[in-house]
């Protein structure tokens, strides 16, 4: 793991590795979708929740994103922050629009589902507040970002906020433990296996598969985005001077 | 054959904007993620010649 972090750390190479890499995962996020679609579609309606129960095919894959890159910014940021490398700046900052979509999409995504099988569209309980706190963490590092002109200095200010903002991420996945909620319980990530019948399971393992793909490809394509942008920035400079 | 249920019912208004939406959002940000890219490695590579490398 260090060695392949120490690997990519060169922008070259990182650059190099990238340009194939991005349409590689770009492809095989598109066709785990499409599988996991087909087969979403073939699954049979819930005996309690009807179709409805498909918006899980949506509404679980984004929210489980929206953690898992927000884990992604917190480590780019950590490495960032700690070895001052610019390149873990420029992925942290790649990270967080791709975050932030993934979360507004399970809040979306999740209300449109309650709205029919808990009869309202929000509450506040711990699950759905954790989720909107995320997606607060989001736009706060986004709007850090772009509120300080000096790229080192916005960079090391966003990358404190985003590590602050870890101690929301177990706050979220053990909110339906430690609190009462109106959220389903655990049900995928429990210590006896999934509780899902298999043929929901293998849709949304698909469908998970896909988004986490289509967050690899996009993350290599906004981070060499960064690059480029300061290698035209620093060609400006020297163009200028 | 298993065929595929597109008919959601009565639950239609809730679960065609749960998957439209999702459409709408993520492919807006592939669409603004590789305009975005382009834009700027032209950017780089056009101020960057003749010395500028191509990654």
């Amino acid at each position: 793991m260090a060695s392949a972090l120490t690997f990519l750390a060169n922008p070259a190479r990182f650059m190099a590795l990238s340009r194939w890499l991005a349409p590689v995962m770009g492809g095989l996020a598109l066709l785990s979708i499409l599988i996991a679609l087909t087969l979403g579609f073939m699954a049979p309606d819930d005996y309690q929740q009807g179709a409805t129960v498909r918006i899980m095919f949506v509404h679980v894959p984004a929210a489980i994103m929206g953690m898992m890159v927000y884990a992604c910014l917190a480590g780019a940021s950590f490495f960032g922050l700690v070895f001052r490398h610019s390149l873990a700046d420029a992925a942290a900052k790649a990270a967080a629009p791709i975050g932030a979509a993934f979360t507004a999409l399970a809040l979306i995504t999740g209300s449109l589902w309650g709205r029919p099988m808990w009869g309202t569209w929000w509450v506040w309980d711990a699950r759905l507040t954790s989720e909107l706190v995320l997606l607060l963490l989001y736009l706060g590092y986004l709007a850090l970002h772009a509120a300080l002109e000096d790229e080192t200095k916005a960079a090391r200010a966003a990358a404190i906020l985003a590590l602050v903002g870890v101690v929301n991420l177990p706050i979220i996945h053990f909110s339906v433990v430690w609190w009462n909620s109106l959220h389903q319980g655990e049900s995928i990530f429990t210590r006896g296996g999934p509780k899902l019948a298999a043929v929901y399971l293998w849709p949304l393992g698909l469908m998970s598969l896909g988004y986490a793909l289509l967050f690899g490809a996009l993350w290599l394509v906004r981070t060499r985005t960064e690059v480029f942008k300061r290698r035209a920035a620093s060609l400006a400079l020297r163009a200028a001077g | 054959m298993t065929h595929l249920h597109f008919d959601a019912g009565k639950y239609a208004a809730y679960f065609w904007p749960a998957y439209g939406i999702s459409v709408l959002v993520l492919g807006g940000l592939v669409m603004e993620s590789l305009g975005a890219a382009r834009r700027w490695r032209r950017r780089a590579e056009g101020q960057g010649k003749p010395g500028g490398e191509d990654v």
